[in-house]
């Protein structure tokens, strides 16, 4: 193909010098990102690092200082409603109406999407019973466990087929049995080339999971591309996720562990 | 000193301080602090006066009063004995700790008395000190009165308090016992009226009989000892003492054996599946399901604004016998116009899913106005009950009249609610922890209500209704100034609740 007449690459999602600060608090300092379609993103980072800061104004939900953001081509802060329409924003711990049933929670969020009644109808049966909710489907959400609300989350996020997600820590306070559902439920997600962008501070996570990693420290993107690239950039071939980590933020320099009393002293 | 009493000392004070912080008068606002010492100046020279006037109110009628501080009291204690007991972080370092169990339970009990008194002081203070200095000094006992009152409410409190999480978990039974003491300090209330709109009939003949079995039940004691009556005044000292000995040692019993952990049951859930309603098709139609679900499913909401229709309906019942039926006018416009404007301001302010719709790519305008719709729906339903019931009664013009007032003023005052953005969260929207109110909103919707209420009752009233009519149109003047005037307000930027979608953005 001839480079000078090949279509400009659309990224899943886009960031050009994203700045936001809080106050005298630099959060994020000109974030440069590009996420190709069909693979799953993570943000590491210490925290404070900017991951969330980053993530919300990428849902739309913070307003940068400066810099652009572009959903699958379409800028954000010009065309809201059209860039939001492949969105699917997951939070850390999300609110979900606890005096509502799973199925009232999915006719509004369909609805906020356009999504037709019959086809919301529908497509919010299959995703409770895949997700193992359906049992559920006539108690208030208020009594879900922390699980089964990330789920019903999930369910939310994905009623309207986004074409991106975006999660915040998707995996804090689940056991074991659900996280691992939720990740399956990403894999796929991705494996039908759809684009997820999630943020963690669980390195294993992120290296089992994740196609590329883009590491945040102090507001600034230091380091990012698959675990090899990552690796060869803190010039360590063989280390792990977790050394490339604290070689790259700076932060493998360890404190001293407190004094423990002697036991034998005291008896 | 004895060990346990100096613990308890330090337990009492660390659980006051913590009150005390909890309180609005906590944030040290020199104007907040002027406001409320004028309001007491003026309520204490206002019962000062009524003190002067009466000297000496009848026995039942202060027996009445204590009856409904106490439920009052009631109210706070159970609020209050879920925060310490199932919700306070700090109870399992206590029980963990080498202090005696004693010591905390003691601690707490107090604790909750004297957040009791605090809730009630700004009612009773002005009335205590007014009779006191107007009518006789032996009102000053009401003080003693009322802080062993208080001590046997907390009790009580308590041991509601504990019976409902039993039943119902600590989650739900904070809203219940709210719900209940609501009720039942509305019932006191209630239980005059219905005496006052009965006078003179055969059903006097019942009252007469409940207040005689109330006097020998000792329902006049802590007004009696309130009045600085010895024996009556003993009396109360020995039951709040045996009442509050009686809760600490039971309370320790209970803690030891773990009983107030092994009753939180989990919710019950019926496993009888309904019938699946069709999805509602449209933005309009699932944001109106949506919110009117949340407000008729909140008995929180429910408790905080029915006791308003128990205490403002009566009042307007009793004056049935000076305007006759033409009197529902005004009360459907006055209930459509408030009850619109509070369950609005819910709908759109109590939005707890606030992140899930700026992340969406929604129409605002469509979605306030859907929250407009749900928040009017059933204040809009009572009135138009009001309205058929007075176009059977002879008066179907008025009727009509009424019905369109109440609709376009509920909307003009649902509107100012849905474009006023304050999020907060759903439990205090109703409370003084509200993070902003806008007074200028809350004036216009005043003057939406009188204005539309004082010309719809002098139309009914009859011969002023050549004043009652402009004023009429102008409260539907002003509703058409609400929905020109009253944009939606933008989200606050970078607060917790910030842009649904940017304040630049080009509309798509």
């Amino acid at each position: 193909m001839n480079p000078d007449t090949a279509a400009p690459a659309i990224f899943a999602c886009e960031t050009r010098g994203l700045r936001k600060h809080f106050g005298g608090t630099k959060a994020v300092d000109g974030l440069d990102l590009r996420v190709p379609r069909g693979l799953l993103y993570a943000f590491l980072g210490p925290n404070g690092a900017g991951k969330t800061t980053s993530i919300r104004m990428i849902a739309g939900l913070l307003r940068p200082d400066a810099g652009d953001i572009f959903i699958e081509g379409i800028q954000l802060q010009k065309n809201p409603s059209e860039a939001k329409r492949p969105l699917a924003y997951v939070p850390d711990d999300p609110v979900l109406y606890g005096k509502l049933r799973p199925l009232e929670y999915l006719e509004f969020v369909a609805s906020l999407w356009d999504l037709p009644a019959h086809t919301a109808g529908s497509r919010a049966e299959e995703l409770l019973q895949s997700l193992g909710l359906w049992e559920k489907r006539d108690d208030y959400i208020e009594g879900f466990s922390r699980g089964m609300k990330q789920k019903m989350a999930l369910c939310g996020a994905l009623i309207h087929e986004p074409s991106l997600m975006l999660l915040d820590e998707p995996l804090t306070g689940l056991d074991a049995a659900a996280a691992r559902h939720v990740k399956d439920i990403l894999l796929d997600f991705v494996r039908r080339g759809n684009t997820v962008i999630l943020t963690t501070h669980i390195l294993d996570v992120a290296e089992r999971l994740a196609q590329r990693i883009g590491i945040l420290h102090a507001g600034r993107l230091v380091a990012e591309g698959t675990l090899d690239e990552l690796r060869r950039h803190a010039g360590d071939d063989r280390g792990s996720l977790e050394d490339v980590f604290l070689q790259v933020t700076g932060t493998g320099a360890t404190a001293a562990p407190p004094p423990v009393p002697d036991s034998s002293s005291q008896a | 000193m004895n060990a346990t009493w100096r613990q308890t000392r330090l337990l009492l004070r660390n659980d006051l301080r913590l009150l005390w912080r909890s309180l609005p008068l906590g944030r040290r606002s020199v104007l907040r602090f002027a406001l409320i010492a004028l309001a007491l100046l003026v309520a204490h020279t206002c019962w000062t006066l009524v003190a002067s006037a009466v000297r000496q109110p009848s026995i039942g009628v202060e027996a009445s009063a204590w009856a409904f501080v106490t439920f009052l009291m009631l109210g706070a204690a159970m609020h209050r004995a879920i925060a310490l007991f199932f919700e306070s972080s700090d109870l399992d370092l206590l029980l963990a700790s080498p202090v005696d169990l004693r010591a905390v339970l003691v601690s707490r009990i107090v604790a909750i008395a004297a957040g009791a008194v605090l809730g009630t002081g700004i009612l009773l203070l002005p009335i205590i000190n007014g009779f006191a200095i107007g009518a006789s000094a032996y009102y000053l006992f009401g003080y003693i009165t009322w802080a062993l009152l208080a001590l046997i409410a907390s009790s009580i409190g308590i041991w509601l308090t504990f019976l409902i999480v039993r039943w119902l978990g600590p989650r739900r039974a904070r809203t219940w016992s709210q719900v209940a003491a609501a009720v039942a300090g509305a019932s006191v209330y209630l239980l005059f009226q219905l005496q006052n709109m009965t006078r003179g009939s055969g059903r006097t003949v019942a009252f007469d009989s409940l207040f005689t079995f109330a006097e020998r039940a000792g329902f006049h004691s802590p007004a009696a000892a309130a009045r600085g009556e010895i024996i009556p005044l003993v009396t109360l000292a020995v039951l709040a003492l045996a009442v509050t000995s009686l809760t600490g040692r039971l309370l320790a019993r209970t803690f030891l054996s773990g009983w107030q952990e092994a009753v939180v049951r989990p919710s019950r859930t019926t496993r009888r599946y309904r019938r699946r309603r069709a999805f509602a098709g449209g933005l309009f139609r699932a944001t109106i399901r949506k919110d009117l679900r949340l407000i008729v499913r909140d008995p929180l909401l429910l408790s905080q604004t029915l006791p308003s229709f128990l205490y403002i309906l009566p009042a307007f019942i009793g004056l049935r016998h000076f305007g006759g039926f033409g009197l529902l006018a005004p009360i459907a416009v006055v209930l459509a116009a408030q009850f619109s404007s509070l369950l609005c301001d819910v709908a759109a302010n109590g939005e707890e899913g606030l992140d899930l719709i700026r992340a969406s790519p929604v129409n605002e305008t469509r979605l306030r106005l859907a929250k407009l719709a749900a928040g009017m729906a059933l204040p809009i339903a009572c009135a138009l009950v009001l309205c058929i019931i007075l176009a059977f009664a002879g008066r179907p013009w008025l009727a009509l009249l009424t019905a369109i007032t109440a609709a376009a003023v509920g909307a003009g005052c649902g509107w100012l609610g849905v474009t006023r953005l304050s999020p907060s969260p759903r439990k205090d929207l109703l409370t003084s922890k509200r993070r902003r109110l806008s007074l200028g909103r809350n004036i216009a919707v005043g003057a939406l209500i009188i204005v539309s209420s004082g010309g719809i009752a002098l139309v009914a009233q009859g011969t002023l209704w050549f004043i009652g009519l402009p004023m009429v149109g102008a409260s539907w003047l002003g509703v058409i100034a609400c929905f020109t005037f009253a944009g939606i307000e933008p989200y606050e930027e970078d607060s917790v609740y910030s842009s649904c979608h940017y304040a630049t953005a080009e509309t798509s």
